[in-house]
């Protein structure tokens, strides 16, 4: 998976973009976008408690990893909505963490990996396992990865101070 | 929204999330066996093509000799790694392998390697970076939202 700062960029710049469409998307609601791009990487929990505690503690197999899934990205924004006051807010709070998230899931798609498919079969979970060629970008460790994110948010910064210059001016 | 209502919500969405880990351990979502397997009956997957993702443990002449999985772990000795690719690998670092068992599966015959982590530095900079990028959404959110404990609600801060 790609690390966290280039997924936060990269939704900032999606959702800033959205925003010059979309008329109550300012904001506030991109940085609600933000924090949804890394809800699938939940699944690092498994660093403070690890799996194997839980699966003895539950007595049943469990794995973070579903955190990282379609699944996942529904009921994590599903958790994060709720926690919003008004019933517009919870709707919106919604989309922007699941297309936050989806575009966590997306960004993670074309890594390397060493037999040539993506890891769409975790992806997708729930839905069925299906697996499709992968072009190999790059791996997490690539530090390149954040300069392109910031060659593509930067543009997107401008342009939204521009429009918002002119939107200011009487 | 109550607040008691939202608490319990918040819980029932949290036990589905919880049932989603379960459900996902269970599942069969890899065409290859994976350490688990190997563990529990290492012969007859001689000749099977796997997808490891491995951590090193040391670099030999020709062989890499790593463990797969956590709980339990497989020892392999990997083969026909890219020398060039060999030369840079140190212990701990994290790599993926795709390749055939034998030798009652304590051997992976290489047919590619991609290397996640050559060692600390790659991690370091992997967790130190994602940490930066957790700090930045944190705080971009809390600069728009704030929370309302009472309520245990996220309201939109005045004038932004």
């Amino acid at each position: 998976m790609a690390e966290w700062l280039t997924h936060v960029i990269l939704a900032y710049a999606l959702f800033t973009a959205a925003g010059w469409y979309i008329e109550w998307l300012d904001r506030k609601w991109v940085a609600v976008g933000m924090v949804g791009s890394i809800l699938p990487d939940l699944n690092r929990l498994d660093l403070l408690i690890g799996a194997d505690q839980i699966t003895a503690l539950l007595g049943i197999p469990f794995d973070w990893g579903g955190l990282h899934t379609l699944g996942g990205a529904v009921v994590l924004s599903a958790i994060g909505a709720v926690l919003f006051a008004t019933r517009t807010q919870q709707y919106r709070a919604f989309s922007l963490l699941f297309a936050g998230a989806l575009s966590h899931l997306i960004v993670d798609l074309p890594q390397k990996y060493a037999d040539g498919l993506m890891v769409t079969n975790q992806y997708l979970f729930p839905l069925p396992p299906w697996r499709v060629p992968t072009p190999g970008w790059y791996v997490s460790a690539d530090r390149w990865v954040v300069i392109v994110s910031l060659a593509i948010a930067l543009p997107v910064f401008v342009a939204d101070y521009y429009r918002r210059q002119q939107v200011a001016e009487p | 929204m109550k607040t008691t209502r939202r608490v319990a919500v918040v819980g029932l969405l949290v036990v589905v999330g919880v049932s989603l880990c379960v459900a996902s351990a269970g599942a069969d979502l890899w065409a290859y066996p994976g350490p688990d397997d190997i563990a529990a009956d290492p012969g007859p997957h001689d000749g099977q093509q796997v997808l490891a993702f491995v951590e090193v443990q040391s670099v030999e002449d020709e062989t890499v000799v790593v463990i797969w999985g956590s709980n339990p772990t497989v020892e392999l000795a990997v083969e026909e790694a890219p020398s060039d690719l060999r030369e840079r690998l140190q212990p701990g670092a994290a790599i993926q392998v795709y390749g055939q068992l034998e030798s009652d599966s304590t051997v992976l015959v290489a047919d590619e390697v991609v290397v996640d982590y050559h060692g600390t530095a790659d991690r370091l900079y992997t967790y130190g970076i994602s940490i930066l990028g957790g700090v930045i959404a944190a705080g971009v959110f809390l600069w728009y939202w704030q929370i309302n404990w009472r309520k245990l609600q996220f309201e939109p801060r005045g004038g932004r």
